[in-house]
């Protein structure tokens, strides 16, 4: 990883100018506070982290730069001059560029035409596209930036990770002096990721004030100049990267005063197997075998894109993983679809809320008991007493706060939301439980809630598979921890500890 | 917890309850039932005279009946474009099975033909993973060339006299059969969708397919008794009108598919799924009926009618949009 260590500037340093100053800004998020009273400067030909755990508010930091979000309170000060970014166009106008977690190329246009997508060179409706003068201009960018690709090929055709460099490289194409970019390095292997910092490093020497949002501390290590430290949507610490802060230290800073105790885990009193996969893909063309025992928490992790949701996934019947063969409790197991994984005692809940979880047109109660209905019915008719009774009690056990739970599922925030979720999920389960990324995107009291109810249910005497890409989650919660890159088990980590990070990182990035 | 505790009670009461869900959107289409109805008995009293209602409540029947199983497949997150077809061709079957089953045979030949073929549909779309609007255009096709094949492409006037009597023209507690046929078929639908299993899988899958399928739903299976469903409703509507026309055709009312989609709409339910119930389709039924029956009683030709329907059907869906528009 050193390899990839940027110039360091630090010593030439003259002084930079200030490009945006955010000052004392905030946003609330239903009953989240995304961001608290947050000043950040961020100046020209400076790479500036954002680091944070998942909704630590450096996202909502991003996205408010971007123009994608308004803050309720504060000032954004380009220039010296205070601005309103009300949409992403008048951000882009005023030379703020960012950069998605989501991809946002349309797979059917080539790379060329996505770059220019909304930027092309001629812009009224029915004038005619200028191919010649489009193709040249991207040529320049791509030499300027020194980054080789077919400009007529189908960006369908590129792999996610090249895609994401693609958006990068569109976001560069219109100049911009801030460019923001929100956990650009999740999709990327680790030649993508050199090329990255390639790109970042050629937009810093241009003058380009670049924001980096991640929760990977090792990128932070390598490509900030600046690093800023956020928790519970509040700025910990701004400080300058200099040589001496290196991944533990900045570690430290984060995690070290803040660790959630409420999740503790109990002295593992192991039952009886209850899942196991032998002749996963392992290490150096050998065989590993991932075993769950009733009663523990087992950890899946790995960078997106690196084949540890597709193990989650088999067990639930959801991907093939032959030639991997399971068995559940002792029996021979191969689901071919969740309906025939939920008979057999599995219960799923499946990462992306709002797409795989929540039915957004039913009630609360609806979405919480349609994987309960078998308990509820008797010759395929409900028993609505029955149905209200088990609701109310299933909503009190997984801490859900709601007025009425006949009101669309969509009218509780987010954090709600996802604990009814997770009571669809462990309400339902005798034997195991597949979990994906369950605190994706709640608030830090409903992930605290949700880590606890997790082991409880786990003490109950349930075996639990987690995939998360949340890897302080994952060690704060697991009994054990494998890890998983191109597929294949790379280590298994027992009892793992916040010390453990370093080398599970390293294990993930293949470093 | 006592606020919720009290809160529950109240709910358990249902009328409570559904007072409690009753908003404005819902209170659109009967609003609209009345002031039109009124309207119309203005300038035209002949309109709410015991014969004429009587009459149009025999002209919705068969329309009634589709609709019923059209709005499973639209709550669903899917459309059955092949209803009208399937209704012709389980008419001409039945019709022409009537030597060896004798007329009730007949109308159970109906019935279940149209079930079997809606299974079918029902299985390409859900474990063959197809389009339901490719799938079912497809199955339109498919039943109207063997309507027309079997019936040698013209209608078949054999329809015992028996049927014609008790369902075509018969009356029960003074109301048309037809009628309380259909409104039999709403309160199986009702129940259905508010008792069953099977319904609450129903709005699930039109709600968010992906999301059922991975909370261990067998979404195949409940989609295709959906079209099942549908399927089965399409046969109970031959019966209806083979005996109501008094003939078998081939290619009856080929329109009334997208009526029964226009219908299911118009009543207010929502047409990517996931919402809407029975009585949705009895607004929807009443207001396409009472229309073209009123517009006939006032006098209007046929083409403006055409031409009203089709606007109505318009506002419709634009009125869908407006009641969804917090989704965008």
């Amino acid at each position: 990883m050193t390899s990839m260590t940027m110039e360091s500037g630090h010593s030439q340093r003259q002084v930079l100018p200030e490009v945006v100053f955010l000052e004392n800004i905030s946003k609330r998020f239903g009953s989240t506070q995304a961001a608290r009273n947050v000043s950040l400067r961020f100046k020209g030909g400076e790479v500036h982290a954002v680091l944070g755990e998942n909704g630590a508010g450096k996202s909502t930091i991003g996205k408010i730069l971007g123009g994608l979000v308004q803050p309720d309170d504060g000032r954004i000060v380009l220039d010296g001059k205070e601005t309103r970014l009300r949409s992403v166009a008048e951000a882009r106008g005023r030379g703020i560029a960012m950069v998605f977690q989501e991809l946002s190329l349309v797979p059917d246009l080539t790379v060329r035409e996505n770059i220019y997508l909304g930027t092309e060179i001629a812009r009224h409706p029915f004038s005619l596209l200028r191919r010649q003068a489009e193709e040249d201009r991207c040529r320049r960018l791509f030499e300027e930036y020194n980054f080789a690709f077919d400009l007529n090929a189908w960006t369908r055709s590129l792999s996610v990770a090249n895609q994401q460099l693609i958006e990068v490289v569109k976001a560069l194409a219109s100049d911009p002096r801030v460019l923001i970019l929100d956990e650009p390095t999740a999709m990327l292997g680790v030649h993508e990721n050199e090329k990255l910092m390639g790109i970042i490093r050629s937009a810093r020497r241009q003058g380009t004030a670049i924001i980096f949002i991640t929760h990977h501390v090792e990128e932070v290590v390598e490509a900030a100049d600046r690093v800023s430290l956020m928790k519970d949507g509040a700025l910990v610490e701004s400080f300058l990267k200099t040589d001496d802060i290196d991944a533990t230290c900045i570690v430290g800073k984060l995690v070290g005063k803040s660790r959630s105790k409420g999740a503790g885990k109990q002295a593992p009193s192991l039952g009886n197997e209850a899942l196991a996969i032998r002749n996963l893909p392992g290490p150096q063309d050998r065989c590993a075998d991932l075993t769950i025992a009733a009663g523990q928490v087992v950890g899946l992790y790995g960078v997106v894109g690196s084949g540890c949701e597709r193990i989650g996934q088999g067990v639930v019947g959801l991907a093939d993983l032959r030639p991997s063969a399971m068995t559940l409790a002792g029996r021979p197991y191969r689901p071919g679809s969740p309906a025939q994984a939920a008979r057999a005692g599995v219960s799923y809940l499946p990462s992306g809320r709002a797409a795989n979880c929540v039915l957004p047109s039913r009630s609360t109660r609806e979405n919480l008991m349609i994987s309960q209905l078998d308990q509820i019915q008797t010759c395929g008719i409900m028993r609505k007493g029955v149905e209200r009774q088990l609701t109310q009690s299933l909503l009190a056990r997984y801490r859900t706060r709601y007025a009425s739970y006949e009101d669309p599922i969509t009218s509780l925030s987010g954090g709600n939301q996802q604990k009814v979720m997770i009571a669809r999920c462990l309400g339902r389960a005798s034997k195991l439980i597949v979990l994906e990324d369950p605190t994706a995107g709640v608030d830090i009291g409903a992930k605290r809630d949700i880590h606890e109810l997790v082991r409880d249910r786990a003490a109950s005497g349930l075996g639990i598979l987690l995939v998360s890409s949340d890897l302080l989650e994952t060690i704060a919660i697991c009994d054990v921890i494998y890890t998983v890159i191109r597929g294949q088990i790379v280590r298994k980590y027992e009892h793992p500890t916040i010390g453990d990070e370093p080398s599970i990182v390293a294990d993930v990035l293949g470093g | 917890m006592e606020d919720r505790n009290a809160e529950t009670a109240r709910l358990r009461q249902p009328w409570r309850r559904r007072l409690k869900r009753l908003n404005f959107s819902e209170l659109i289409m009967p609003g609209f039932i009345l002031v039109y109805s009124s309207i119309i008995a203005l300038i035209e009293p002949r309109f709410l005279s015991w014969g004429n209602l009587d009459n149009l409540a025999g002209q919705i029947a068969p329309l009634l009946v589709m609709s019923v199983g059209q709005a499973f497949t639209i709550i669903s997150g899917g459309l059955d474009l092949s209803m009208a077809a399937v209704m012709s061709l389980s008419g001409v079957v039945g019709i022409l099975l009537v030597p060896l089953v004798g007329p009730w045979g007949a109308i159970c030949v109906m019935a279940v033909f149209g079930l079997l073929v809606g299974l079918v549909t029902g299985y390409i779309i859900a474990y063959q993973k197809t389009s339901p609007f490719i799938v079912t255009l497809g199955m339109a096709s498919v039943a109207t060339a063997i309507a027309l094949i079997l019936a040698h492409g013209v209608p078949i006037y054999t329809v015992p006299p028996e049927l014609t009597a008790a369902i075509g023209f018969g009356h029960f507690l003074g109301l048309p059969v037809s009628f309380e046929i259909a409104i039999a078929m709403l309160l199986l639908g009702a129940f259905l969708l508010r008792r069953t299993v099977f319904g609450r899988y129903v709005y699930a899958i039109g709600s968010n397919k992906s999301a059922t399928l991975r909370s261990g739903v067998n979404v195949s299976l409940y989609t295709m008794l959906v079209y099942g469903f549908a399927g089965f409703s399409t046969g109970v509507a031959s019966i209806v009108l083979t005996s109501w026309v008094g003939a078998a055709q081939p290619v009856a009312e080929p329109d009334m598919t997208l009526k029964s989609i226009a219908a299911a709409v118009l009543g207010g339910i929502a047409l990517n799924g996931g919402s809407g119930g029975m009585v949705h389709v009895l607004y929807g039924c009443i207001v396409l009926g009472a229309l073209s029956n009123s517009l006939t009683l006032v006098g209007v030709s046929s083409f403006y009618q055409i031409l009203a329907v089709g606007i109505v059907i318009i506002v419709a869906v634009m009125l869908d949009r407006v009641r969804r528009r917090e989704i965008f």
